[in-house]
């Protein structure tokens, strides 16, 4: 509890604390800006640290790690371009939920699971950091395969309709993966002989294509088609209310707490990502909310409006934000891009994150600590104020304009994350395959969760093989792997699960009604 | 019946499976001579793949019905294919040390063109107002290393 | 195009004026290209030392400009081909002598020319601390009788390289573990998921006075501050005498004579910095200055080794 204190006292300084603010509302903006992200954001910023005092730094640093997430909803939801990565799943129901109207809906409720998430995440933090860093340090190479596998089987959840397209797209973007340099031998697997992509496709630039330029096309083929037929009719009829009834608050609270859960866990566990738990959220949301509709058939279907289906990506996304901070603080391993520039961050302020942090550096260590409650509370009074401002702005600007600087934003975004031109041309193949792939009627989510997790698989599948001389059982072991096996079950179970649930219904109900 | 009018009435999913499983086939062959360790993962995937597009074509092949999910060909390749032009002409610009702002700036208005502007004043004003803005928000708020000509990167780097 | 990329050009000739002079070196701002995104051991040293050079440049700034792609190819062969005028550096480590033979990058280590060198981090074997070997001794003894898995960063690195070279200076055998990062590498080690590490000193450093692994052997020549009961390899018997990483600047051949010696005076300056060696140490570098001659020996001596380990391991360019 003294630490506790500690750790207010330094972020209650003026100067601390309104770097914090500066983060939370620049996080907001840049989230809100496609092509934009906390990465490029960091990597910006690192300079300008140098001539900021350590805690001062590092509380801008915090402001801005949790905020990004809620400001990449705002363009989901209204014009179905993520802002960020990590809402390209709130897009689906949220943009839907937009179109009938209820875009003040989806905005609230984006808004309020992103600090619950946050919250619950950050509490995680504060009070068992070092009890999760131990559980932490049990994942190695055989446990984290079984980790990527259950991301895998989080496809389910996006199945819906066209079995067969999913399962293309989901292998096409382990396909994908398998680009670069495998990590075992070195040898280049599909590069044509280009340095650029000796260490794989350029990740930013890959999903910006995806699912930025992707959405960008699609926009613009909306406004030919509106011009077409009646000469420009609002695609979205107005915002509505953005008060959340207790009723909707109410049901969404089982929703919040799976996916901050999923969210705290899968965060713990060194470089797993928030995008798979944003899946295995999503997947989970999904599949509740199936067993819910059956009660309820008025509700609309999931993936055309579902309130659950905004709150338990956006839970998520932010959930994994703390979270991501414990091995990191704890023992100085960095679980992801942005955390590798926080020890960055530090290192320019000549301090080390792991124990030695908590024993040099208490008051540092700890306002980090509390930042991340402070900045997830402040967070959504701010979010709020923001919305109003960002849509604004938004409708201000005709939507021509808006294709011509988003597409710009996007492309010039993915060129900035490594400051190469090739980036450029990644970004916008992916966005043409993406944008052709959703004309197929190809669904372009599994195949970004086969592009995150594929590398992850194999590197992992190959190093366990390694260590283990060879034998497969490894990853079935109780004893020296019980996590593995338990993933592993967990895996099986989530896919073979709908299958029995699906078969035992076509058994039970030979109504005509199941034929739709 | 001609060629013409059978290719009409194959329906997409058909052309997908087809070029989902030459991809495929490719892959596969491809894999085949990487090294032990390393081919067999990729030539798992892309056999799968061949074997999905494979289904995906049958099953479109033997549906009766046309598939008119892909709405009015013209209309979205008008947009799309037009806007990927000009941005890959573009990329090419910069590549090609043309500098940031000039291609920058003739892209916007083409784009602004595809999206249906016609009015001479609104081009140029918009086309400006977009340019400078993310000009301003990365080569300059976020410092980032734009591509630009000598004297305009002598004189933002100082 | 052609011709409208003259026009360009020749306006943008007109602006800049007549070419740079060495006398008047430097004028503007410098480029120090780092090959990588921004957050690691390059990229972060490379930042301390241009926010140290402000005080000896009066206004003129060291710009970093990240430059990814490639495992570094793409930065380096962007300096490489880059104007040598002196406002391109590279920020340079061993990797820009290994890829071009192993990984087929486009440049070759002599397109550089060396202009100095701040960090000298020997290469170590490091133990997770719940490991039963506790001595360098246990751990070759125990190599002798097993393959130990040691995790080390990818392929074809001279932290591979130097596993390689204790294989066959010391007759034993490895399994590699590769990572694609750091945190890999950390997370295996302090969970105790493999043997060993072959880690620079700087970062193993870190890890054994946060307690979570153990430093074995050190390899050079002599003891490091600090870890004086570790012994060196040389002594350990492993029949490598000294290993290690290193990182300084380099600028594309051509340079003028003038500028490079500008530079490597800038950077002994640099380095000797109370304010800088402090942080330095601080994150773990160990600060070493080295002139262009002497560094241009050391990359000159990289290259044969790693061409020698290469020979004598089999390994080739991957096609």
């Amino acid at each position: 509890m003294e630490v506790l204190a500690l750790g207010l006292k330094t972020l209650c300084d003026p100067l601390v604390f309104s770097m914090l603010l500066l983060g939370v509302t620049a996080g907001l903006v840049i989230g809100t800006i496609p092509g934009l992200n906390d990465n490029i954001a960091f990597a910006v910023f690192l300079p300008f640290s140098f001539s900021l005092r350590a805690d001062m730094a590092l509380a801008l640093m915090v402001g801005v790690y949790c905020s990004t997430a809620i400001g990449g909803a705002i363009p989901a939801i209204m014009m179905r371009v993520p802002g960020t990565a990590s809402s390209m799943l709130t897009l689906i129901d949220g943009n839907a939920m937009a179109r009938k109207g209820q875009a003040g809906q989806a905005l609230s409720i984006a808004v309020t699971s992103s600090v619950v998430g946050g919250i619950v995440s950050a509490l995680v933090l504060l009070f068992f950091a070092p009890l999760l860093a131990k559980f932490a340090l049990k994942f190695g190479y055989v446990e984290n395969f079984a980790l990527g596998v259950l991301g895998l089987s989080s496809v389910v959840g996006l199945l819906s309709g066209n079995v067969l397209k999913g399962l293309v797209s989901g292998v096409l973007g382990l396909l994908v993966a398998t680009i670069g340099f495998t990590l075992k031998t070195g040898q280049p697997r599909f590069v044509f002989d280009n340095m650029n992509l000796i260490e794989g496709v350029p990740f930013v630039a890959l999903l910006i294509g995806l699912f930025g330029v992707a959405a960008l096309f699609e926009l613009v083929e909306e406004i030919l088609v509106g011009k077409r037929s009646e000469g420009g009719h609002e695609v979205i009829p107005g915002i509505g209310s953005t008060k959340l009834s207790g009723r909707l608050i109410r049901r969404l609270v089982p929703t919040w707490f799976r996916s901050s859960f999923i969210g705290s866990a899968i965060g713990i566990a060194p470089g797993a990502g928030s995008l798979m738990a944003i899946y295995v959220a999503y997947d989970q949301a999904a599949r509740a909310y199936l067993r819910r509709r059956h009660q309820a058939p008025d509700d609309p279907r999931w993936g055309e409006g579902a309130p659950e289906g905004v709150a338990a990506p956006e839970t998520a996304n932010n959930a994994v934000v703390a979270s991501s901070m414990v091995p990191l603080l704890s023992l100085g391993i960095p679980g992801n891009s942005v955390s590798a520039l926080f020890i960055a961050a530090l290192a320019i302020q000549g301090m080390v994150p792991g124990p030695l942090l908590f024993t040099e550096h208490l008051d540092i260590a700890w306002m980090i600590l509390t930042g991340f409650l402070v900045a997830n509370i402040l967070m959504g009074p701010l979010s709020y104020l923001m919305i109003n401002t960002m849509i604004r702005m938004v409708f201000s600007l005709s939507k021509e304009t808006m294709v011509a600087a988003i597409a710009l934003l996007c492309l010039t975004g993915a060129y900035a994350d490594g400051n190469n031109v090739f980036n450029i041309w990644v970004a916008l193949m992916a966005g043409a395959v993406g944008y052709g792939m959703k004309k197929f009627n190809v669904p372009l989510a599994p195949a970004i969760l086969g592009i995150v997790l594929g590398r992850k698989i194999e590197d992992s599948l190959m190093s366990s093989l390694a260590v283990s001389d060879g034998s497969w059982w490894i990853f079935l072991d109780p004893k020296s792997h019980p996590i593995s096996l338990a993933l592993l079950v967990a895996s099986a179970a989530f896919l073979v699960g709908p299958v029995l649930s699906a078969w035992r219904r076509s058994i039970t109900k030979h109504a005509p009604s199941s034929a739709n | 019946m001609s060629e013409n009018s059978n290719i009409q009435r194959l329906k997409p999913d058909a052309w997908l499976g087809g070029f989902l499983t030459v991809v495929g086939l490719w892959a596969a062959r491809e894999a085949t001579s990487f090294d032990e360790f390393s081919w067999v993962y990729p030539f798992a995937l892309s056999a799968a793949l061949a074997v999905l597009g494979a289904a995906i074509g049958l099953r479109a092949f033997k549906a009766g019905r046309n598939d008119k999910s892909m709405g009015d060909a013209r209309v979205f390749l008008q947009g799309a294919v037009a806007m990927t032009l000009v941005l890959a002409l573009w990329v090419t610009a910069l590549d090609q040390g043309l500098g940031y702002v000039g291609p920058t700036f003739v892209a916007v208005v083409a784009l602004l063109w595809i999206t249906g502007i016609r009015d001479r004043r609104r081009l140029l004003v918009n086309g400006l107002g977009v340019t400078v803005g993310v000009f301003v928000l990365f080569g300059i708020i976020f410092a980032t290393p734009l591509p630009v000509l000598e004297p305009l990167q002598i004189l933002i780097r100082q | 195009m052609k011709m409208l990329k003259c026009v360009v050009l020749a306006a943008a000739a007109a602006v800049v004026g007549a070419p740079v002079h060495a006398a008047d070196y430097p004028s503007r701002n410098i480029d120090l290209v780092v090959p990588f995104n921004p957050g690691g051991a390059v990229d972060t040293t490379s930042r301390m030392a241009a926010e140290t050079a402000k005080k000896f440049l009066n206004g003129i700034e060291i710009k970093i400009i990240n430059k990814d792609g490639g495992g570094g190819v793409v930065g380096q062969t962007f300096a490489a081909r880059a104007k040598p005028d002196g406002y391109t550096m590279l920020a340079i480590t061993n990797s820009a002598v290994s890829s071009p033979l192993l990984k087929g990058a486009p440049f070759k280590i002599t397109d550089f020319t060396a202009v100095g060198l701040y960090t000298i981090d020997p290469e170590v074997i490091a133990v997770p601390d719940t490991s039963p070997f506790k001595t360098i001794t246990d751990f070759m003894a125990a190599a002798k009788q097993r393959k130990l898995n040691i995790v080390s960063s990818g392929a074809g690195t001279s932290h591979h390289m130097a596993g390689l070279a204790i294989e066959l200076g010391a007759k034993v055998e490895f399994t590699y573990v590769f990572s694609r990062g750091f945190g890999e590498e950390l997370q295996a080690m302090l969970g105790g998921h493999v043997d060993g590490a072959l880690w620079p000193f700087g970062i193993a450093k870190q890890q054994a006075v946060g307690g979570g692994t153990r430093i074995l052997a050190v390899a050079s020549n002599e003891s490091m501050p600090g870890f004086e009961s570790v012994p060196t390899w040389e002594k350990s018997g492993l029949g490598v005498p000294a290993w290690q990483t290193f990182r300084g600047w380099a600028v594309p051949k051509g340079t003028p004579q003038e500028v490079v010696t500008f530079l490597s005076d800038l950077l002994k300056k640099i380095t000797a910095e109370p304010d800088y060696r402090a942080k330095m140490d601080k994150a773990g570098f160990p600060v070493v200055y080295r002139n262009a001659e002497g560094f241009a020996k050391t990359i000159a001596e990289e290259d044969v080794l790693t061409r020698r380990i290469m020979n004598e391991k089999g390994l080739t360019l991957k096609k």
